[in-house]
Parts: C-alpha cells; sequence; structure tokens
C-alpha cells in the first residue's frame, strides 16, 4: 500500500521540477504588487479545483490578504462582479480548453485585470490566449484510468499554498495579523500568550 | 554599481541571445561545463539524460570553453540526445554572474564549484565525502538519488 503512495509522491515531484521558477516569481510578484495596490487576487476554477481555491482564499484571508473566489460557471451569472479594475486574476484549468474557463477568459481579457493561468497543458485555446500562465508538467494522475482529477488538484493545491506563503514572506507579514483574524481554536489558545 | 549594473545587462542581453541562437524552449536544457572540475563535467554528461527526464526535455544544449571539455561531452555515450557548443570563457562567466543575479531558467546548470563566492560545493567535495557524482545528481541536477549509470 505504502508504494502507492511512493509513486504519487514521486509523479508530485517531477510535476513540481517541470515548473519554470522565474514564471512563478513573476506571479508571487504581481499579487505582492497588487496586494500593496488595494487590490485583491481572485482564484477560479470548477470542479474538483473549487476546495483547492476555497483553501488558497482560506489562507490568505486569515493572515489579512485579500483574496476572493470566483467559481468559473456562476462568474457569468453576476458573480464576475466582484472583479474590479486591478486585481489579479488566476484561472485553474486543467487542459486549457473547458468551455467555461475558455468564456470567462476572454470576457475578463476585456477588463483591467492581471490574468494569470495554472494549467497542465503546454498547448491549448487558453496558454494561446494568456501570455501570463504557469503550466505544470504531469504524467499521471494516479487513479487507475488515468483520467480522475488527483494528482494535478493536489499539484494545484501544493502551487497555490506556495503562491500564499511566498505572498506572506514578501510582504514580511507579522504573526500579529494571522492572530487577529485566528483566536478560534487550538491555533487561538497558542497564540493567545504570544 | 553603474559598472556592476552595465555587467549584469550584459549577462541579460547574451542570455536573449543564446535563446534566439540556439532556439531554446521548454523541451531543451542548457548544460554549461567550466572546466573547474573535469570530473564532474564528466558525470554531468553520464547522468545528463536522468536530468533531462527530470525536466521533461528532450533535447540538451551543450556549452563549453575549451575543446578537451568539447570533446570530453562527446565522447559520453550515455549522454543522449545532445548538441554541442563553443561558448568563449570571458562569456561563460558573463552568463554565469547574470545567472548568480538573476536566476532566470530552471533548466540552466552550470558545473562551477568555487563561484559566486558562497557556492559551497567546492568545499563539499574537498572537505566531506561527498563526491562528483553526487554532487552532479543530488546537488546540480536534484535528482533525489543517485541512479545506476544508464537507468533512466
Amino acid at each position: 500500500m505504502i508504494k502507492y503512495f511512493e509513486r504519487q509522491l514521486k509523479e508530485l515531484d517531477d510535476s513540481l521540477h517541470s515548473l519554470d521558477s522565474a514564471e512563478f516569481e513573476r506571479l508571487v510578484s504581481e499579487a505582492v504588487n497588487t496586494l500593496n495596490n488595494g487590490c485583491k487576487v481572485v482564484v477560479s476554477g470548477l470542479g474538483k479545483n473549487v476546495p483547492i481555491c476555497e483553501k488558497f482564499v482560506g489562507s490568505m484571508v486569515s493572515m489579512g490578504l485579500d483574496a476572493y473566489f470566483l467559481h468559473t460557471n456562476s462568474a457569468v451569472h453576476g458573480d464576475m462582479g466582484l472583479v474590479h479594475d486591478g486585481d489579479l486574476v488566476i484561472i485553474l484549468t486543467k487542459s486549457g480548453e473547458t468551455s467555461e474557463s475558455v468564456y470567462l477568459a476572454r470576457l475578463l481579457k476585456k477588463r483591467n485585470v492581471n490574468l494569470w493561468l495554472l494549467t497542465f497543458e503546454r498547448e491549448s485555446t487558453l496558454t494561446r490566449e494568456i501570455p501570463n500562465r504557469i503550466i505544470l508538467e504531469l504524467k499521471h494522475e494516479g487513479d487507475l484510468w488515468n483520467i480522475m482529477p488527483n494528482n494535478s488538484t493536489t499539484m494545484n493545491l501544493i502551487l497555490l499554498q506556495g503562491l500564499a506563503m511566498m505572498i506572506a514572506r514578501e510582504m514580511k507579514l507579522e504573526l500579529d495579523q494571522f492572530k487577529r483574524n485566528h483566536p478560534g481554536g487550538h491555533i487561538g489558545e497558542v497564540l493567545e500568550n504570544v | 554599481m553603474f559598472k556592476e549594473m552595465l555587467h549584469i545587462l550584459r549577462g541579460s542581453i547574451l542570455w536573449a541571445a543564446l535563446k534566439a541562437r540556439l532556439q531554446l524552449n521548454h523541451r531543451k536544457v542548457v548544460i554549461v561545463l567550466v572546466d573547474e572540475n573535469k570530473t564532474l563535467d564528466y558525470y554531468a554528461m553520464v547522468h545528463l539524460s536522468n536530468f533531462m527526464d527530470r525536466k521533461f526535455a528532450d533535447e540538451a544544449i551543450i556549452l563549453f570553453d575549451n575543446k578537451a571539455t568539447g570533446e570530453m561531452a562527446g565522447s559520453v555515450r550515455a549522454a543522449a540526445n545532445k548538441k554541442l557548443y563553443y561558448l568563449p570563457e570571458k562569456l561563460v562567466e558573463l552568463l554565469y554572474d547574470y545567472y548568480s543575479f538573476y536566476k532566470f531558467s530552471d533548466k540552466v546548470v552550470f558545473t562551477y564549484t568555487e563561484r559566486p563566492r558562497d557556492n559551497l560545493l567546492g568545499r563539499a567535495l574537498k572537505e566531506t565525502g561527498v563526491n562528483e557524482e553526487d554532487a552532479v545528481c543530488l546537488g546540480l541536477y536534484h535528482l533525489r538519488r543517485v541512479p545506476e549509470t544508464g537507468d533512466r
């Protein structure tokens, strides 16, 4: 059984080493600039990427950083209203071909936002249309048929959590900013006397 | 300060020129053999295919600054699809200074052991049990292990 997990860890490790870290650093830098300008970071996904986006937003807001989740489907039914000029929007799509994601991207391109793509395909409609992109390689999803969103969503989580942590580091956040937003639970108790 | 900035700017122009001339893209890795440690350069060629797999690349560009290193690189059979180019030592140094200032690609590896000043690879090779093969696989190529020769 442990071999399965070891194989998946290797998949994730291999995928991580396909990351263009210069591009990732640029994303971090532009996200920091966005927040410093009083704008926000928006992440948009659908399907299994929804809880991944929500986790990223949860991490960001717990540090007092402005971030929102925009469901790719609901976006065109009014939710796009949360996207304002100057925001940085990251669209998650494994294939870069999902029709809802393509539709949303084309609508967002008409706005004054900094659009980024997080994907696993180098050649796709969205990689052609969005110049700012983080592209990862993935050999196998780790399911029986190499079709389920499994390792790809884990990679998205790792990347977005890394983004949140790098933003916090670049912005030199103090523990107080986290403490203020997290009085509850064991963490709240631990931080009470800090 | 101005002189240093100009130097870095020259490095960035050199990198842009190399990218265009060698048609570098995400499917290519670049290994710069600097001839500081011949054994290290040799193992960089022996495990080149492993590094290419690691970086999802199907071609390697090898830059070298002297004839003997170029001949060695060409003679290592384990190194699969590769193209060799001569780059004068001064330009190799310029490129590395720029790389030390700004790591412009994850697919470029230099075999320097003593530069820049905080590079501990040379000391690790001299003062610890780390040998050149370990240094290449674990330090330069980040393979997480030292593969058997020819093990891909």
